[in-house]
């Protein structure tokens, strides 16, 4: 297992070390210059060039790359192009709304999606079934960014009439660990909105899998004996099933970072999606750098961590 | 049909080349569709309605697209304004109607771009196996580590908003031509990273099966296996991938309208009409949110019902498995 697990990780360095060039590439591609971006289109050479002198936008690229990578090792993420501030420390302080957003609304897509997801693979076809799917479907049609602004708009319409009031904005920098009632009531209606955005897809994963287990030879094999549906599910079904929805699960980290950007812009939270749509407003090169490498990082950590589990709960790929 | 004891191809190899893994005989196949996939028939019907509202726009809506009378803003839906009107006056029906050019034209645009490269991609890679496979794998293996919002906002970034008229040889591009084109481009290409697994998978699937040995026998080139004998097999999987790729488009370009960074004013995008600055005034007139957000829900849903049915329809493996 350990050999596994190592060769699996090493497979991942030149996997992130092409993201790197990647990312690194990428934002070099701006047309003009990145001090160009950032000073408008008014600006003159003259200005244009002294910005690239400062900001070291003026050394070869290769050197450029290294002193990054190498900056990173460390930490360093390097400064933001705008106001200077290091743009490691901006991520660092917006991450954990993001990670808490994300969490909760991965919490409650499972507990809405795998229970449903469930029972319309038991009753396939059934009425249950046609309507299980169709509202998967539509949850995942639904643009959060329409579902969150009617919710908030119609939501506090209603409960203005009920003499309640919610906060729906977060003030910028705040800290992650403020007063834990005040934090949940500012996380949880986005991460609400975006688990049901989810829970449309993983519902629909888990009823494939599901339906895929049923079909096996164990499970007539134990109906056969005489076992209560629920028992066979249960003891045989539910184990095999739920090791692809681990994967599933992993899959989702992708969407779950993206999905963040939209809803911490409709509610204002101060994480690191915020940042990254002000950045690129601004166009902040260096920022823009730092958010897509440290989710593209996110990503390819959470992917190597599911394989890992993935291995541990079946004997077939630790022994492969 | 047997001949003095000889087995001729009467076909001339047609009955390979033109799916032998799945058969389609057209309008028997329609009706059957209609018959058995009622969401699925819901669905197409929803995107006919949405190409020829975005073909015939003009002829369909009752205002322009950008038609302003201030005095009117911000109404309520009536008979004169069957969607009420907007913060400067204009006629929400017509902008929504309008809206549906912009999303079909992205939405298809994209897709076909990203149909065309991941086939090319997938083929290549999945058919000669091997390095070559191995070396775009790796490269896949990395572009889709990144979140796809994120990607998508960084390019836009790289782009930076259009603005003066640009010049591409003969065409002259307006600033949000030149937008939709980058949406385009870059969507396509982002799609056709992630399509391309797929199409690598239905293509080592079947370049193993008999007959592209024997059309290897008959002397064909890789070239003309890939086309003529991989190509048509793979195409159902392909079809219903593009189908509900393009609810993923209309999604995407949306999001990127709501976000600021969509096609600019005046055009209408779906996406944008609901975007932060319109946000603040729904509160005064809830109405503003309401209608874009549907077509989009809308479009999306009938790509997303429409691909789910083609796909029970057309995989071999699921039909008669009940």
């Amino acid at each position: 297992m350990t050999r596994y697990f190592a060769q699996r990780f090493l497979l991942v360095i030149p996997t992130l070390l092409g993201v790197t060039v990647i990312v690194f590439s990428l934002l070099r591609l701006v047309p003009g210059g990145a001090a160009t971006a950032l000073l408008g289109e008014n600006a003159t050479p003259e200005q244009a060039a002294a910005l690239q002198h400062t900001l070291g936008l003026d050394q070869p690229i290769a050197l450029q790359y290294v002193q990054w990578v190498g900056g990173m090792l460390h930490g360093d993420l390097g400064k933001s192009l705008l106001n200077q501030t290091p743009i490691s420390h901006d991520i660092a302080v917006r991450i954990g709304w993001t990670f808490e957003l994300g969490a909760f609304a991965l919490l409650f897509s499972l507990l809405v999606a795998l229970p449903i997801g469930i029972f319309a693979a038991i009753r396939q076809d059934s009425i249950l079934d046609y309507l299980a799917r169709s509202s998967a479907i539509a949850f995942l049609s639904i643009p959060s960014f329409w579902f969150a602004t009617l919710l908030i708009v119609y939501g506090s319409m209603g409960l203005q009439v009920g003499g309640l009031h919610l906060q729906f904005t977060a003030p910028l920098g705040r800290e992650i660990d403020a007063d834990l009632g005040h934090n949940l009531s500012l996380v949880i209606p986005p991460a609400l909105i975006l688990g049901f955005g989810l829970s449309g897809s993983v519902m629909r994963l888990t009823r494939t899998q599901m339906l895929e287990v049923m079909r096996q030879d164990y499970i007539r094999t134990a109906q056969a004996k005489g076992l209560e549906l629920w028992v066979v599910i249960a003891r045989h079904a539910l184990r095999n099933a739920l090791i692809p929805v681990i994967t599933i699960i992993g899959l989702q980290v992708p969407v779950l970072v993206g999905g963040s950007v939209i809803l911490e812009q409709i509610f204002s939270l101060p994480g690191m999606g915020y940042y990254l749509v002000q950045a690129v407003s601004q166009r902040d090169i260096t920022a823009i750098q730092g958010v897509v490498l440290v989710s593209a990082t996110l990503v390819i950590l959470s992917n190597l961590f599911v394989d890992f589990t993935y291995s541990v709960l079946d004997p077939r790929i630790r022994n492969a | 049909m047997a001949t003095e004891g000889r087995l001729i191809d009467v076909s001339g190899g047609l009955g390979a080349r033109l799916g032998a893994e799945t058969q389609l005989r057209p309008l028997r196949a329609v009706v059957r569709f209609l018959r058995t996939k009622p969401l699925g028939s819901i669905g197409a019907a929803i995107v006919l309605a949405i190409i020829l509202l975005a073909i015939f726009a003009p002829l369909i809506a009752p205002y322009g697209l950008d038609n302003r009378v201030i005095a009117e803003r911000m109404q309520n839906p009536s008979m004169k304004h069957l969607l009420g009107t907007d913060e400067l006056g204009r006629d929400i029906l017509s902008r929504v109607i309008y809206g549906a050019r912009v999303s079909a034209f992205v939405g298809f645009g994209s897709v076909l771009i990203a149909t065309v490269i991941a086939a090319a991609i997938g083929m290549v890679s999945g058919f000669f196996g091997g390095k070559v496979d191995l070396i775009i794998q790796r490269l896949v293996d990395m572009w889709i580590a990144f979140p796809f919002l994120i990607l998508l906002l960084a390019f836009m970034a790289v782009f930076g908003t259009p603005f003066g008229k640009a010049h591409l040889g003969p065409v002259t591009l307006e600033p949000s031509q030149q937008r939709a084109a980058q949406i385009i481009v870059i969507l396509g290409l982002l799609f056709a990273i992630r399509d391309s697994r797929v199409v690598r998978g239905a293509t080592m699937a079947i370049r193993n099966n008999t007959y592209v040995e024997a059309g290897r026998g008959l002397g064909a080139s890789n070239l003309r296996i890939l086309l003529s004998y991989i190509l048509p097999n793979i195409a159902p999987p392909l079809l219903v991938l593009a189908t509900l790729q393009l609810g993923t488009a209309i999604l995407a370009e949306s999001t990127l309208g709501f976000l600021g960074f969509g096609i600019p004013d005046p055009v209408p995008s779906w996406g944008h009409m609901l975007s932060g600055a319109a946000r603040a005034r729904v509160r005064i007139d809830p109405w503003l949110a309401f209608w874009p957000g549907l077509a989009i829900s809308l479009s999306v849903f009938a790509f997303n019902m429409l691909g789910d049915a083609l796909r029970d329809v057309l995989d071999p493996r699921l039909r008669g498995s009940r």
